[in-house]
């Protein structure tokens, strides 16, 4: 303990630590002035006391707590004789302390105004307004524009910037300069007004209340917790294992195919048939293009799937456009035939027959008999060179019954001199009145008039074409009584052309009208006759506003604008040698079970797209789960589901302006 | 041959020549007295020529203050002087309290008007107050003085004391304030004799004596005993009784802080006078009515604290009541004086006649509790003890453990003193505790003996130990008297910051400061409110818990 | 339990629950897509600027604004309360902008510098105790110079009683050094020894030329020295306990105006 007499009253003064100076000596550790600095720091102390003047002697008047009167007393001049030279005084540290709180306050203040002025492009400015580094790729962007590009208050003079910081800033909104979206930018998933949702989804939601920026360069800027989504999902899902609902029961087969191709027979028989050993595939792969897939996986087409043992079967498939029907009668002006056609052989060897019997008659000189022999035999021989029915087609285009030959005998009699004498032209007029004169020459294509001639001459002469050359190698030709189209191949458009005709053909009030139209249709799309083979693969279906239609395309999967898988990713992890058919656990199948009890075929038979039988079974959740659960892989909604509809840029951001 | 006291090789009245001395023999209350009792080192005219003075009092001139402190009693040789009955005069007539408590506002603009230097004063103020001779520092002279005596003998019911009139003398016998004012009406001349003297003369003579002890005993013996609580049942007769058969002693040096202080600075521990010693028979019942007293027991070669008694308390009574009841005991513990102890002694055939009857249970020991505690637990009360804090009523007690220098609270301090600070943060320290250099506003306040000016006093509210500043001279008594070192003298300057010095002496004038717990500051004293730690507190010592820190 | 333990148990349990409350809050807030910056921001600063004003309570001690010991208790709760509000509302330890990275590193600067602070104020008083001497800081001068002082006067007697200056000489070269000023500040502050050694190492190296009146004033010299070493040491830690402030008060003043501008910008370009 110190001398506790240092403290005595009389000499021990009261310390000041109020004080902003303190003594420079003992700042220098030695023995402090009684007397101590003033407040404006100047040393106090030079003169102990001041003495006093008592008569004409000077008296010493220090106090008792500096030690009372000194020795030496003062000086004759009346001065103190205790002189210390002055010393300087220090700061007390907590007045230190003061001057750098306030040091500190003022430099942080400067240092942000001399920020705001440095460098003429304001770089100094953005350096202490930047909350980071943009995404690397909005960095890309805004670097021309700057900040502005979205803060529209940075490029304001001072004044108004500091007032945009009592307005509401909309920032979103700047977003939409440059990303489009389908549907509303601001409301939930982009869909508009949907009234089985609940309010939430007519809210606004501005793009940076999930999209942070500005939190460095690799930043995930589109990450999106799942208990972001959670908060608007009624159905809380806590992960996908855990309490995702499953998929539908038809999932993913809610649709049925475009092209009705059944993988069990193929599978299960065809591809096993011995014959076929060397053409038939080995791996889902040979048919459906899964490495480069994403969500739709399209098989590879018709050439390299199934032409090598389907192209045969085409060209037998043919279409009959017009039939020579027995007629009741002729009204054609035969001798109008005959001009047009010149004669035919028939009617020459007759001519020749009648020049001989007349020239015999006149030989004989029983020349009232020839008149008679002649006229007479033409009048009653008429006897029609078919006996069969006129093609469906014709009958529909010239709605006329099928089977009354009083009905139709004239109108086709008509079509077959209108034939004579224009060509194709008047067939292609009459269809033109149906589907339209592009239609009409799609679905004539081909047909040249030379043969259309010829074959009415004949017809109109009551005789079988008989065609001068081999019919086998495709296209329009004539036989007998009927002139025909055979297909040149898969994916012909005369074909398809015309079942869509057939498919399209509008019932007609008429009763007989209607039955031959769905007797025509009933021939161009009946899979078992004629060009309705194509139907086979290709799936009819009923729909609302035209009776019936053909899908001639791969029909891409349901639209699922939400949801996302990618195929191609799996495809590596499940089996990156290669898919083996043989294996059905593995590959594909994996996932693709096929379920060879479904009856697939029966899904066609109605024309109803909207009844399914898949070849496969259903996927469900376990499939997933298998890898997609807790602690394995990713399993996140952001995995699966995405948030906005189809995403985009305007091209204003990509055109260089 | 002994020696003459001691005390008088600094007499009372320097200027007491042998003329006055024989003046004084002739007036009719010493020659009443019987000059032989006395011994011969202490004879009465020596009592005479260094234990009194005689003072001179301007018409005017208050002589003593109600609620000061006095050590010396007055007799009245010529003049008239009057004694302030009802009401009392106002406290500023008197020379105390001329500031007024500040409000809020008032308290928080010291934030702005207190100076950034030391010991500014408007001297602009001391003006106002009656003053009479205020710097020369004498003592005998400067008098607080009334100026329209008409208007006070016209508003306050008034007494004359006339010549040869005894006062003041059980203030300075019995340690107890004044109870009345009393000033000259006319030019006065009063014989004022200092405690020693008069406790001699008591004690020689008879006529002294019956005199003293009656009025004691009339006027201060019986309501002291009323308010004790072993008494409290009595009826008025037996009362009566009880306090004609009392004794009144005193024990210790009256100015005990003197010999204490020096004896503090020395080193060494005082002397306590033994009251009742352990193993002697109990003959009475030990009432402390002022000062303090140490129960202690024999402990291997020394004497082990138990407690200690202050005013009110009792000794003796648990033997007392054994004795009565279980058969004989000698008193088991050792009763001394701390500094100045009065004691009253209740003869115990009174005590087993009055009050035993009354006793239905049997009551408990009241020492037990304190004899089953450590020495460790019992080192801080001896420490206190022995540094005299339990004198202290709001004593700062810093605990060391806790406290990190910072000196908020002086600077706590200065700000509501004006800038300037009022204790130094140092003191005696036992363990992690320490006392600092601040008032303790004591029990017992031996800096306010002597004031001539009665510039410190109690404050009325409050009970603390204040200076007024308008009145105070710079005679430093106060602070010479305090044994803790806890008033310091400042020389102050004016609103410029200029030193002020007395015109005549060109010696610079001060003031006695010290701690005033804040008391014209709203919200206690500031100190205790600045401590970010918990390190500081205002403590009464004589409370049970003052090292535990549970109570304040 | 006094009533300033009984505080800081109840405003742990109270900034505990707030910081939970805001935990959660932020949280919630977030995946409901709103702002929670908004709110942290506002109630982080509005913390910030409280904390301050126990810087203001220590300049208004004139008025009865509650005990200090009570604004400490507050402050130091509240100052670990604001890093985890800080937390909260960064949702991060290190921010990526260049502002904010000096906004963050003074705010942690700041914390550490007061938990630092309140760490040696609670170490420090227990040690001084230990010393057995109590010194007022401001009088530390002029007891060195006193002992200064004292020890040259013994160097003087003795070489003026015994004729030897062996003593006086190794004053001047080693021992002035000591007496000089307060030494060994680092070792003192950080509880070391060097002082104690370096007195004994100093005693041991002369004594072996001392004779037995000489080594009398040695004896003397080393209680000094001894005495000396107490004074260093509550100079070291008395120091100590007032320099951190040096750092945590402007550092503070520094957070405040950097939050300012913080606060603006963020009003500016974000909401």
């Amino acid at each position: 303990m110190m001398d506790p007499n240092k403290f005595r009253h009389d000499i021990s003064r009261y310390e000041r630590p109020n004080r902003k100076f303190r003594c420079g000596r003992a700042a220098e550790w030695g023995k402090p002035c009684e007397f101590g600095p003033d407040n404006s720091g100047k040393c106090g102390g030079i003169y102990e006391c001041q003495p006093a003047q008592v008569g004409d002697r000077f008296e010493c008047r220090r106090s008792t707590l500096f030690g009372g009167p000194c020795d030496n007393g003062p000086g004759s001049d009346g001065k103190c004789s205790q002189h210390q030279p002055p010393c300087r005084p220090r700061r007390s540290i907590r007045s230190l302390r003061g001057l750098m709180a306030i040091s500190a306050f003022a430099i942080v203040i400067s240092v942000i105004a001399l920020m705001l002025t440095l460098g003429s492009d304001g770089s100094g400015h953005n350096v202490i307004s930047s909350a980071g580094p943009l995404t690397d790729g909005h960095a890309n962007f805004t670097s021309s524009s700057g900040c502005v590009a979205c803060h529209e208050p940075h490029a304001k003079d001072a004044g108004e910037w500091f007032l945009a910081a009592f307005e509401e800033n909309n920032i979103s909104k700047n977003c939409l300069n440059c990303h489009t979206f389908v549907g509303e930018p601001f409301l939930a998933h982009n869909i508009s007004s949907n009234a089985n949702k609940t309010n939430t989804h007519s809210n606004n939601f501005s793009c940076i209340a999930c999209h942070s920026e500005h939190k460095g360069e690799d930043f995930d800027i589109t990450a999106i917790s799942d208990a972001k989504c959670n908060t608007c999902h009624e159905r809380e899902i806590s992960s996908f294992a855990n309490n995702h609902p499953n998929f539908a029961d038809d999932f993913p087969h809610d649709q049925r195919t475009a092209i009705r191709f059944d993988h069990s027979s193929h599978i299960t028989q065809h591809f096993k048939d011995q014959r076929l050993e060397d053409i038939a595939p080995t791996n889902c792969t040979s048919c459906h293009e899964v490495s480069d897939a994403v969500q739709s996986v399209k098989p590879v087409g018709y050439q390299t799937a199934c032409a090598s043992c389907h192209n045969d079967a085409i060209p037998r498939r043919e279409l009959v456009l017009l039939r020579l029907p027995e007629f009741d009668d002729n009204f054609i002006d035969l001798d109008f035939v005959s001009e047009t056609c010149g004669p035919t052989l028939e009617a020459w060897e007759e001519i020749q027959d009648n020049i001989a019997t007349v020239r015999e008659a006149i030989e004989a000189e029983e020349l009232d008999m020839l008149d008679e022999e002649i006229l007479i035999g033409d009048e009653e021989e008429y006897e029609p060179v078919s006996f069969d029915e006129p093609a469906a087609i014709s009958s529909y285009l010239l709605r006329t019954p099928i089977d009354d030959s009083s009905e139709y005998t004239e109108p086709l009699q008509t079509l077959i001199v209108g034939l004579l004498e224009d060509g194709s032209e008047v067939l292609e007029e009459t269809i033109a009145e149906a589907v339209g004169a592009e239609g009409a020459k799609k679905m004539l294509s081909g047909l040249s008039p030379t043969l259309t001639r010829e074959v009415a001459c004949a017809w109109a002469s009551n005789e079988e074409y008989e065609s001068p050359s081999d019919p086998n190698y495709g296209g329009w030709y004539a036989e007998g009584v009927e002139l025909k189209y055979k297909p040149i191949g898969h994916g012909d458009p005369v074909v398809r052309a015309w079942i869509n005709f057939g498919a399209l053909s509008v019932l007609d009030d008429d009763e007989d009208v209607e039955e031959s139209g769905e007797f025509m249709r009933d021939e161009l799309l009946n899979p078992k006759e004629g060009f309705g083979a194509c139907t086979k693969c290709h799936s009819v279906s009923k729909t609302e506003t035209n009776p019936l239609h053909v899908q001639w395309n791969f029909n891409n999967s349901k639209s699922r604008p939400h949801t996302f898988y990618s195929h191609g990713a799996h495809l590596n992890i499940l089996n990156p040698s290669g898919i083996n058919l043989a294996d059905p656990e593995a590959g594909c199948q994996t996932c693709h079970k096929l379920n060879v009890q479904a009856n697939y075929g029966a899904s066609f038979s109605d024309n109803n797209p909207h009844i399914f039988e898949s070849n496969f079974d259903s996927i469900d959740k376990e499939t997933c789960t298998q890898c997609h659960n807790e602690g394995q892989v990713r399993q996140d909604c952001q995995l699966c589901h995405l948030y906005h509809n189809e995403t985009g840029f305007n091209l204003r951001v990509t055109n260089n302006d | 041959m002994m020696a003459r006291p001691q005390r008088w090789e600094a007499p009372f009245g320097p200027e007491m020549t042998e003329t006055e001395v024989e003046k004084l023999l002739n007036l009719p209350e010493f020659r009443a007295i019987d000059s032989e009792s006395f011994p011969k080192h202490t004879p009465l005219s020596g009592i005479l020529e260094n234990d009194t003075r005689i003072m001179k009092y301007k018409s005017g001139d208050i002589v003593v203050r109600e609620g000061d402190y006095g050590n010396s009693a007055f007799l009245v040789i010529s003049g008239k002087v009057r004694v302030v009955i009802n009401p009392s005069l106002p406290r500023s007539m008197i020379g105390r309290e001329s500031t007024k408590k500040r409000n809020f506002i008032e308290a928080l603009s010291q934030l702005w008007t207190n100076s950034s230097e030391p010991e500014l004063r408007d001297t602009s103020r001391y003006g106002s107050q009656a003053l009479r001779d205020p710097d020369s520092g004498d003592l005998t002279s400067s008098h607080v003085f009334i100026q329209d005596i008409p208007a006070v003998l016209n508003s306050h019911q008034t007494a004359e004391l006339e010549s040869g009139a005894l006062f003041g003398e059980l203030a300075a016998l019995g340690r107890v304030p004044r109870t009345a004012s009393i000033f000259a009406e006319n030019d006065a001349e009063l014989l004022e004799i200092r405690w020693q003297g008069l406790r001699e003369i008591r004690k020689y003579d008879t006529e002294w004596r019956r005199k003293i002890d009656e009025r004691y005993r009339e006027n201060a013996l019986k309501v002291h005993l009323k308010e004790t609580p072993l008494f409290s049942d009595l009826e008025p007769e037996e009362l009566e009784e009880v306090a004609n058969s009392t004794l009144f002693e005193t024990f210790g040096s009256f100015d005990w802080n003197v010999s204490y202080k020096r004896m503090r600075e020395q080193g060494k521990s005082a002397e306590e006078p033994i009251i009742a010693k352990q193993g002697n028979y109990p003959d009475g019942l030990l009432m402390v009515r002022a000062g303090f007293a140490r129960v202690s027991i024999k402990m291997g070669t020394g004497q082990r604290t138990l407690t200690y008694l202050g005013a009110g308390d009792y000794f003796g009574f648990d033997e007392l009541w054994a004795n009565k009841t279980t058969g004989e005991q000698s008193l088991q513990t050792s009763l001394s004086a701390l500094g100045y102890v009065d004691i009253l002694r209740v003869p115990a055939p009174i005590i087993e006649k009055y009050v035993f009857p009354k006793i239905k249970d049997n009551p408990k020991p009241l020492l037990t509790p304190s004899l089953s505690k450590s020495m460790e637990a019992d080192a801080p009360m001896e420490w206190a003890l022995d540094q005299r804090f339990i004198n202290g009523t709001m004593a700062m007690l810093i605990d060391l453990e806790r406290c990190v220098r910072c000196d908020d609270c002086v600077r706590a301090c200065a700000s509501t003193h004006g800038g300037n600070p009022r204790f130094i943060r140092h003191g005696r320290t036992f363990d992690n505790w320490m006392v600092t250099n601040a008032c303790m506003h004591c029990e017992d306040p031996v800096c306010m003996i002597g004031c001539p000016t009665g510039a410190i006093h109690r404050s009325l509210d409050s009970g603390a130990v204040v200076i007024n500043d308008d009145t105070c001279i710079g005679c430093g008594t106060c602070a010479n008297s305090c044994p803790y070192n806890n008033i310091r003298l400042v020389e102050i300057r004016d609103l410029k910051g200029q030193p002020l010095r007395d015109p005549g002496t060109q010696k610079p004038i001060s003031k006695a400061t010290k701690c005033d717990l804040c008391s014209n500051n709203p919200g206690g004293p500031a100190c205790v409110r600045a401590c970010p730690h918990d390190a500081l507190r205002r403590v009464n010592f004589q409370g049970e818990e003052t090292f535990t820190g549970v109570k304040v | 339990m006094n009533a300033v333990t009984t505080r800081y148990i109840i405003l742990w349990v109270f900034s505990a629950a707030f910081i939970a409350a805001f935990a959660t809050y932020s949280s919630i807030s977030n995946i409901n897509l709103g702002q929670p910056e908004f709110i942290t921001g506002y109630v982080l600063f509005g913390l910030m600027l409280g904390l301050a004003t126990f810087n203001a309570r220590k300049k208004l001690s004139m008025v009865p604004f509650g005990r200090s010991a009570y604004w400490l208790a507050v402050h130091v709760v509240g100052g670990i309360a604001a890093l985890g509000l800080f937390f909260i509302h960064t949702g991060n330890v290190w921010p990526t902008g260049a502002y904010e990275q000096a906004l963050a590193i003074v705010f942690y600067l700041v914390t550490i510098s007061g938990i630092f602070g309140y760490i040696i104020q609670k170490i420090y008083p227990k040690r001084l105790v230990q010393t057995e001497l109590e010194i007022i800081y401001e009088r530390i001068p002029a007891e060195l110079s006193e002992l200064r002082e004292k020890s040259e006067s013994i160097t003087i007697a003795c070489t003026e009683n015994t004729g030897s200056d062996t003593l006086a000489r190794h004053y001047m070269e080693s021992l002035r050094w000591y007496f000089q000023r307060p030494r060994f500040f680092l070792s003192h502050a950080l509880g070391g020894a060097a002082a104690e050694h370096w007195i004994n190492q100093s005693y041991q190296t002369v004594s072996r030329y001392l004779s037995e009146a000489e080594r009398e004033y040695l004896n003397n010299l080393n209680d000094l020295a001894k005495y000396k070493s107490k004074i260093d040491f509550h100079f070291a830690c008395q120091s100590m306990m007032k320099y951190w402030l040096l750092a945590h008060v402007p550092l503070a003043a520094a957070v405040l105006a950097l939050i300012f501008w913080h606060v603006i910008v963020v009003n500016v370009y974000a909401l």
